[in-house]
């Protein structure tokens, strides 16, 4: 197997796992032996009772204590099947789970690198979840399951056809002959049940979104009338499911036949050339017994190849996806660890900053000096560049041309980690984690109730969650309470104010916050943190007060309108 | 006001997952009614399946037959016989299984559809209580995947275990009737793997539950993170959030670990115990065969029997856990179906079939609380006439949007009336109400789809009216901005739009619907100047001549309304133009004192 490209992490998950790996084909290949054994054994019963030959190693002293040897050989092959299935199970169907756990790890562990570009275009969300979910799931499987399918393929074909060849070479070469298209046809049929099922499986996801969309969209169906509607879209979609999961259906109950015919030709054979070859004194009846059940036994293996195959294509392009998602460029300042002191009096000097997005002109030749302490105001239009402008400023879009100088130097010059603690940023959007209200203030520190409650008092949210009967351990999130979106808004201002940051930038971060309350925090926020720099975008000028100056984005010159 | 109490119980959650509110069989045979209509389809399939496990023990009496009499005895014209018979047998068996198969397949397929048709009913039935107790997720995960967990059953293992069934009971039958005692002995042999697999049945559903709860944790947790990614950016959040991933991950593998160790000695056991019967018949067979009770043919007949009587069984056993998952899909989906509709809510007694309303509204002593603690309307009266301009004010809480939701019936109020020209809308239909009240709130909802699918979903609204009503809106504008076109896409959630955009979309969505009330909630708040002037000038477009309610927190887009509804703590404090409760300073005059001194 080749130890690059797509394979490349699965080889060194197999070396590293070595042991387990070799453990895991000898408790197989017991099994297969014991299942072998089984099957001639029960043709030695047959030939033992006709009164024909057995191996001589089976034959005792009397009848009955040959018996009696024979039934305990046939007992112990059951139980080394056993353990021998037992063995596999905690070896080699262990490694399945394991590798899927690492796979879906090292899928975050790469794509909170990816740059803003890369998440939007190649690796969006959906792309992502399906890697997590399809993906790893249909992946894991050559690292354990297959791998027993296909070790089990090998030694029990092998061990069938030694078996067969040594009670009679001429029959099994025959059966051989008309099973042998079995692997392929097998193959050829379980592509088309997995296009099939494919094709019912895309539509499912569809049609499960259209089904999330009806449910998101009910109280706008119940105002707008509009239930009938979808109730139509979501029925006619379910028909077209319907009508493709059947198509799938189908052809995996195409295996009856196919198999079926297999067994039926097998039986033919049996019943010629067996027959034949019993006639004419070649095979005993014990051996044509044997020979039965051999050949129903090598049925399965070769059945069982047409599906490893194909399973394996699909795991192929599977683990494919997932190597490109490990290899896909990270943002390089992100992972950035060296850094230099930031200190100073000048927090931000800007000379001539352009921003483009695409052909579009965002940002245009913007100078501006911030010191410490300094009170800015952002304002303008939707599209003017605020939002941009703020993810400059706080050192998360670098893509710009111009100078930028933080603390007197580039930001290339600090760590993400140091830039972290000394920028924090409340965006417009709310985003808050599925947690408690504590822990989405803390986040990854350490707080104790009493600091969590002074930032949400300063936040002006203190009163309305202690309401709350769970006080700071209140749930967010789908399955928690539903915060407003001022509510939402002051949260995020709080977990902002719990970094103590040197530079806090507020992206219009109180819009939905009511006028009386949001003056109040603003005061507060002012007499508090007197040391703080803070940029305040808003398109409300009242929002503004407290700033020293103003920047108008939609101002007409090129230097922008700075309003004393 | 959805507050963590009142949030219903999931019905996978341990806490009653053992007080079963709908028997798990009971529920099955609750589905089974969807089965109208298709159970001649059903019941030919059963009867081919049932022939076929017939057929194929005919094939194993006849090699038995074959091999004692024919060969052994070397009786060719019975050996050739007996061949034949064999290879019509397994053919004939082989094309029943087929078909049967398909047919029973057919039939399910249709079986949920059904269902799923019923949900969607119900979906559009239930009332806003509803969805305010029960979180989005998990009614979605009743629509799609629990159906899918019936269907998986009904469509796919069904099949197979009514087959693994039959040729179970049919190798059982052959058994007994070869050889009753020896047959006795064999089938009472499955016992011990039997229960094995009852003993371990809870063990396997607790696993089971256990493991598919992590695997959506996991999955919540990836897609809460992708969503959050620029927060966690902003916070160098990198490492915290891989730790907690991880755990989630590591937390799923310990436990498929351990469920794989359960199987790992489980399964393996219970194959072991269930190919007893073969290794007891050569114990028993072979003595009898040596005290020359019963004959080589009838010995390896009971082979081949006993092979087909382990297989099946062996297949049912590793199944049932497929079929008590499907009880329990089936069990959710029962539930769900069970809950109160809007009609079994608001329309008790006789229906008042409508009309078209000319605009005339009253509130008469209404109270109204969203659970039984505490009343969040208390006690409020007001008469609007048409095509008055209503202005609502207050703070957050003060019973605003309950107003609203309770005259577009979203909400059921607990005492007083509320009149439309005189009419209650107690008894109103209530779908006939609502098509003539048009509402523009706060939460644009937009969906993945063309901006056409977003406006409307009437086909027979031609391009021309839609874009005749976005002219008047404003929405025009907004296309012209972003060069959008009524068939281009718009990303869910509307990703790629502003506050105030989507604020343009709804209200002309709303338009559309040509309403006799119109009701504008918090329409502005997010939207800055250039888009609150568009939005204005469609407003005012929009509400001529139509009573409507404006609630704003930004006092200056009320100046322009007839009257204004001052409400404080779920009462109704103020009533009057804007000019005269300034005139009056009280609670409206406070609100735009602090307005103005914000605003200086």
């Amino acid at each position: 197997m080749s130890r690059h490209g797509k394979y490349e992490y699965w080889w060194s998950y197999l070396k590293e796992h070595k042991l387990m790996y070799c453990l895991g084909v000898l408790t197989v290949v017991v099994c297969n032996i014991s299942q072998v054994y089984f099957a001639r054994a029960m043709g030695h019963i047959v030939d033992f009772f006709s009164d024909n030959a057995i191996p001589g190693w089976l034959v005792q002293d009397d009848k009955k204590s040959t018996f009696i040897f024979l039934f305990l050989t046939i007992l112990i092959s059951r139980v080394f099947l056993m353990l021998g299935r037992m063995g596999w199970r905690l070896t080699l169907a262990r490694q399945t789970h394991q590798a899927a756990g690492d796979m879906k790890d090292k899928i975050w562990k790469n794509a909170k690198y990816f740059s803003t570009a890369d998440l939007v275009d190649k690796y969006p969300k959906g792309v992502l979840m399906n890697a997590a979910n399809s993906d790893v799931g249909q992946a894991r499987f050559i690292f354990g399951f297959t791998l027993v399918g296909l070790i089990d393929v090998i030694f029990l074909g092998i061990f069938t056809l030694v078996s067969m060849f040594q009670i009679n070479a001429l029959l099994t070469l025959a059966s051989l002959l008309l099973l042998g298209f079995t692997p392929i046809a097998i193959k050829k049929l379980s592509k088309i049940e997995v296009e099939n099922y494919e094709r019912a499986q895309n539509f499912l996801s569809e049609f499960n979104d259209l089904s999330s969309q009806a449910v998101a969209t009910v109280k706008l169906q119940k105002l707008g009338q509009t239930a009938k509607f979808w109730f139509k879209r979501l029925y006619a979609s379910a028909s077209e499911y319907r009508e493709r999961r059947l198509s799938a259906h189908y052809t995996s109950l195409k295996y009856i036949p196919y198999i079926g015919m297999t067994s039926i030709l097998a039986y033919v054979v049996l019943f010629s050339l067996g027959v034949y070859l019993n006639i004419t004194g070649q095979l005993t009846v014990g051996e044509f017994v044997a020979m039965q059940g051999l050949v129903f036994l090598l049925q399965d293996p070769l059945v069982e190849l047409g599906y490893i195959i194909s399973d394996w294509r699909k795991s192929g392009t599977s683990l494919q996806r997932l190597e490109n998602i490990y290899r896909n460029p990270k943002e390089d300042y992100l992972l950035q660890s060296d850094s230099t002191d930031i200190s100073g009096q000048s927090v931000y000097s800007i000379d001539n900053l352009k921003f483009n997005y695409g052909d579009n002109v965002i940002l245009d030749g913007i100078d501006l000096r911030i010191s410490k302490g300094d009170r800015i105001g952002v304002t303008g239009k939707i599209g003017s560049g605020k939002s941009t402008l703020v993810n400059i400023l706080s050192g998360l879009e670098r893509d710009f041309r111009g100078d930028v100088n933080f603390y007197n130097k580039e930001f290339s010059k600090y760590s993400h980690h140091d830039l972290r603690e000394h920028i924090v940023c409340v965006h417009q959007k709310p985003f808050l984690f599925a947690d408690s209200i504590k822990s989405n203030v803390a986040m990854d520190r350490d707080m104790t109730d009493e600091q969590v409650w002074h930032f949400l008092s300063m936040a002006g949210l203190g009163p309305e969650v202690l309401d709350f009967e769970d006080g700071l351990n209140t749930q967010l999130g789908e399955w928690g309470i539903n915060l407003s979106g001022g509510q939402k808004q002051r949260l995020t201002l709080a977990r902002a104010l719990s970094r103590k940051p040197e530079v806090l930038l507020l992206d219009d971060g109180l819009s939905a916050v009511d006028t009386v309350t949001e003056e109040k925090i603003l005061s507060n926020l002012n007499k508090q943190l007197k040391d703080t720099t803070i940029i305040w975008v808003a398109h409300r000028k009242s929002t503004l007060k407290y700033c020293d100056k103003i920047i108008d984005l939609d101002g007409p010159c090129l230097e922008k309108t700075i309003l004393q | 006001m959805s507050g963590k109490n009142y949030i219903a119980i999931d019905d996978q959650d341990e806490s009653v997952v053992n007080k079963k509110q709908y028997a798990e069989w009971r529920s099955f045979l609750f589905l089974m009614k969807f089965t109208e209509g298709l159970r001649t389809g059903l019941f030919v399939a059963l009867g081919l399946l049932l022939i076929y496990s017939v057929m194929a023990m005919l094939s194993g009496y006849a090699m038995g037959v074959l091999v004692g009499e024919g060969l052994a005895k070397k009786n060719w014209d019975l050996t050739y016989k007996w061949s034949a018979i064999v290879l019509l047998a397994e053919l004939f068996a082989l094309s029943l299984h087929y078909y049967g198969r398909k047919i029973l397949t057919r039939n399910a397929s249709f079986v949920i559809l059904n269902i799923r048709e019923t949900l969607f009913k119900k979906l559009s039935s239930l009332p806003m209580s509803f969805f305010d107790r029960w979180p989005q997720g998990r009614i979605v995960t009743r629509m799609t995947h629990d159906v899918e967990g019936v269907e998986q059953f009904f469509t796919a293992s069904l099949g197979r275990m009514l087959n693994a069934f039959f040729l179970a009971m049919a190798a059982a039958v052959a058994m007994l009737s070869s050889d009753f005692k020896l047959g006795t002995i064999l089938i009472l042999s499955m016992i011990p793997a039997l229960l094995v697999v009852l003993l371990t049945r809870t063990k396997v559903n607790i696993i089971n539950r256990k493991m598919s709860k992590l695997a959506s944790e996991i999955n919540s947790k990836l897609s809460e993170y992708i969503d959050g990614l620029y927060v966690i950016r902003a916070f160098g959040l990198e490492k915290w959030s891989q730790g907690i991933f991880s755990k989630n991950v590591q937390d799923h593998v310990d436990i498929t670990l351990k469920a794989n160790t359960f199987y790992g000695w489980s399964r393996p056991l219970v194959s072991f115990l269930c190919s007893m019967p073969l290794v007891l018949l050569v114990w028993f067979g072979g003595l009898k065969l040596m005290e020359g009770v019963i004959t080589l043919a009838v010995f390896v007949a009971f082979v081949r029997y006993a092979e087909r009587f382990f297989g099946p069984v062996m297949m049912l056993f590793r199944e049932v856990h497929v079929i008590l998952q499907a009880f329990t899909s089936a069990q959710r989906v029962a539930n769900f179906l069970r809950e109160d509709s809007e009609a079994d809510l608001f329309m008790k007694g006789e229906v008042y079939p409508g009309k078209a309303i000319y605009g005339d509204i009253e509130f008469r002593d209404v109270w109204m609380g969203y659970n039984e603690d505490s009343w969040s309307l208390k006690g409020v009266s007001f008469k609007v006439k048409k095509g008055e301009k209503i202005g609502i004010v207050g703070t957050t809480g003060s019973g605003k949007t309950t107003t609203i939701s309770i005259l577009s019936r979203l909400y059921d109020f607990q005492k007083g009336d509320v009149l439309i020209d005189g009419q209650s809308i107690k008894d109103w239909d209530i779908a006939n109400l609502r098509e003539q009240i048009g509402l523009v709130s706060q939460d644009v909802i937009i969906f993945q789809g063309t901006l056409r699918d977003n406006l409307t979903v009437d086909p027979a609204l031609s391009d021309e009216e839609i874009l005749r009503v976005a002219e008047i809106t404003g929405l025009s504008l907004v296309m012209k901005k972003n060069n959008l076109a009524l068939n281009d896409l718009i990303k869910d959630g509307g990703a790629n739009m502003s506050a105030g955009e989507k604020q343009v979309l709804s209200l002309t969505r709303t338009c559309l619907l040509n309403p006799h009330i119109l009701i504008l909630d918090e329409a502005t708040a997010h939207v800055d100047p250039y888009y609150e002037k568009i939005l204005h000038d469609g407003v005012e477009n929009v509400m001529e001549d139509k009573t409507s309610f404006i609630i704003a927190h930004r006092l200056d887009t009320i100046k322009e309304c007839d009257r204004v509804l001052v409400f404080s703590d779920g009462k109704l404090v103020e009533v009057g133009s804007p000019d005269g409760l300034m005139d009056e300073k009280g609670v409206f005059f406070g609100l735009t004192q602090a307005q103005e001194f914000v605003e200086s």
